[in-house]
């Protein structure tokens, strides 16, 4: 220090000065920018800035607290306190909101952010509308274009085998009067006619000559009604592939894959229970009392069949009474004498949704039937899947008895060295079928 | 000339029946398939979610409401050690309702890193889509889903008391709806532990890990 001048430290001094001048000039004052972020952080939990939601919409606010700004500040950072004040206005205020959404929680803001929070609100515009968001409701959209393929297709192909018939019809016309023509001929001309052959002849000529052809036709048409036959049976009391069309067109790929809700959120039974549990309409009004506008207008759409089923009215944003119930179509169907729990699978096997029910959060909007359900699927993946013990709490014991004190008992009836369901009793009889 | 003719009907012939055999592939949607001997399918012991009234187009209003188990007496609490827990909540839905909870309401469960732990899962399961991991309110329904953030753990509901916190579990505050009927009371406690440990990352942990009677929660076996 003592090399530097007396200049530079004066020079050095009136810097940190303007640093810190401007520094807290820049710190201190609250950017307008900062009021979209307060009210997000602080007010959008209950209120809108254009719609009633929880709280009054905010919009004119500071028209509606005029002349008693210090009130309004007082309000927003202890309503508690302004609560029993007796002022008229808030009276009548809560007179109107208390009954819906309780009183409203004292906020940690100073009166800078709410000025920040009241300029952005007096300042805001409603959003552009953007262009309608792709990805999820072409998904949607796809389904139902997809069987609409399937019906031009057959629609076409009875079309082509009609054309087909009408050119054999018209061929064997030409052919037969050709034959007519042709022996007319012979016959004018004195020449010895061909004996006339019955229809049953010619075609067994006709099939002589063309053994080839008759062969791979044969061949094709044994192997058809085979794989009909077998497929038919195979399929019997088998529902894979089945998607029936569902009273709301609920989108899987959007609310278990973009935004992320497990799916015990809504089939909250699979954790304790046999079934997984088709939600109630209620488990639904947690998000959309809050969400009323789907992605597309057929989400909209679909959303309003739940406020219709559960009688929300989206005006006056209270509940009617009027309910009616969703008539759900039940997909999975496990006959009557096999036993299958999810608890036991989700909880204690620790068996991802996903293993039998396929990339549902990805691939299907619409949930169908992913797996077979038919019993040699079920003994398979008993006879495959290791059991998940490892910090499990379930097969504490039993991890204990088998491989820590237990080894050599333990290989005679192992032969891979894993411990699967089957080595746990999973293949008897009577686990499943009682 | 004839040759020709020939050899046309029998490519138009075998095409035909490779579009038949195509179309065969084509499996309707809508349709479950077959069933041989439907009742084996279809018994009389009352299976959840099958509307008996209305089976494959056959109408029987008699049967359309039918339930294997009776809804238990209202106010029935189950025999067992959680019992205590389980108790009907009383305090009504009522911002009075909501202080009161927040006065007297306490945790059955203790700040234990195994409680902790249990609600770290019911957490995964019914809040952290909203709330977020860290709970400031920042989950991929309101990022990606456009659903209002609620407000941050160790921001403005930093000093929220646990008793109010199972209220508003219980019925629902804000926007936020009731999650009564899919967190138990039990689970419920063990949420907010974890929770708390949201609104003060630094807080300590007690350590008397296990030796309640009360923490076995997760050892029931579903049957």
């Amino acid at each position: 220090m003592k090399h530097i001048s007396k200049e530079h430290s004066t020079v050095l001094k009136l810097l940190w000065v303007a640093v810190l001048v401007f520094g807290v000039a820049a710190f201190s004052g609250v950017h307008a920018q900062d009021g979209e972020k307060l009210f997000k952080q602080n007010c959008s939990a209950c209120h809108k800035v254009d719609k009633d939601l929880v709280g009054p919409a905010l919009k004119g606010v500071q028209e509606r607290w005029a002349g008693k700004e210090e009130l309004l500040y007082e309000w927003i950072k202890n309503p508690a306190k302004v609560k029993d004040m007796g002022d008229p206005y808030v009276d009548k205020m809560l007179a109107e909101w208390m009954p819906k959404g309780g009183l409203m929680a004292a906020q940690l803001v100073n009166n800078e952010e709410i000025d920040a929070i009241l300029k952005y609100v007096a300042d805001w515009q409603p959003a552009v509308a953007a262009v309608p968001a792709t990805g999820t409701a072409d998904g949607a959209a796809q389904a139902p274009g997809a069987a609409a393929d399937t019906g031009i297709s057959a629609v076409w192909l009875i079309i082509v085998a009609f054309i087909l018939l009408v050119l054999i019809f018209s061929l064997v016309g030409v052919r037969s009067s050709l034959t007519r023509l042709n022996s007319a001929i012979l016959d004018s001309e004195g020449e010895e006619v061909a004996p006339a052959l019955s229809s049953g002849e010619r075609f067994k000529a006709w099939m002589w000559k063309n053994k080839t052809f008759v062969a791979i036709i044969s061949i094709l048409v044994l192997v058809y009604f085979t794989v009909l036959g077998y497929d038919a049976l195979m399929g019997i009391g088998v529902y894979q592939g089945y998607t029936p069309e569902q009273p709301i067109k609920f989108n899987h790929t959007l609310h278990a894959g973009t935004n992320e809700i497990a799916c015990v959120y809504c089939h909250s039974s699979a954790l304790k229970s046999k079934h997984a549990g088709i939600p109630s309409a209620n488990v639904c009004m947690n998000c959309h009392t809050g969400i009323n506008e789907g992605q597309s207008a057929e989400g909209t759409a679909e959303i309003a069949k739940i406020y219709d089923a559960i009688g929300w009215d989206l005006e006056s944003r209270s509940y009617t009474g009027e309910e009616k119930p969703i008539k759900w179509v039940k997909v999975h169907n496990l006959p009557d004498l096999a036993y299958f729990n999810h608890a036991q699978h989700y909880v204690v096997g620790e068996i991802e949704c996903q293993e039998c029910h396929g990339q549902i959060q990805q691939d299907y909007t619409v949930a169908g039937q992913f797996a077979p359900l038919t019993m040699g699927w079920c003994i398979d993946c008993h006879n495959n899947t290791a059991v998940r013990m490892d910090g499990n709490g379930y097969y504490d014991e039993v991890h204990e008895r088998l491989v820590d004190h237990g080894k050599e008992e333990l290989k005679k009836y192992l032969e891979d060295g894993t411990i699967s369901v089957k080595d746990l009793g999973g293949w008897e009889c009577s686990k499943c079928h009682y | 000339m004839n040759l020709t003719k020939s050899i046309h009907i029998k490519a138009l012939f075998t095409t035909a029946f490779g579009l038949l055999l195509l179309s065969s592939c084509v499996r309707d949607e809508q349709s479950p398939g077959y069933e041989y001997m439907p009742d084996m399918y279809r018994s009389p012991a009352i299976e959840a979610y099958v509307d008996y009234g209305e089976i494959r187009d056959t109408i029987r209003p008699e049967l359309n409401l039918t339930m294997s188990a009776r809804q238990p007496v209202e106010g029935t609490v189950p025999m067992s050690e959680y019992a205590m827990n389980d108790m009907p909540y009383s305090i009504p839905n009522t911002p009075e309702g909501y202080e009161l909870a927040g006065e007297v309401l306490k945790s059955p469960y203790p700040q234990s890193q195994k409680i902790i732990l249990e609600g770290t899962e019911v957490y995964a399961n019914f809040c952290v889509q909203c709330h977020g991991a860290k709970g400031k309110g920042d989950g991929a329904v309101v990022i990606k889903g456009g659903h209002p953030a609620p407000p941050a753990y160790d921001g403005t509901l930093k000093d929220l008391s646990e008793g109010k916190m199972f209220h508003t579990i219980t019925y629902g505050k804000g926007l936020m709806g009731s999650h009564a009927s899919q967190i138990s009371k039990s689970d419920r406690w063990k949420v907010i532990a974890f929770v708390k440990t949201l609104q003060n990352p630094d807080a300590q942990v007690t350590e008397q890990n296990g030796s309640e009677a009360d923490t076995t929660g997760t050892a029931e076996m579903p049957n």
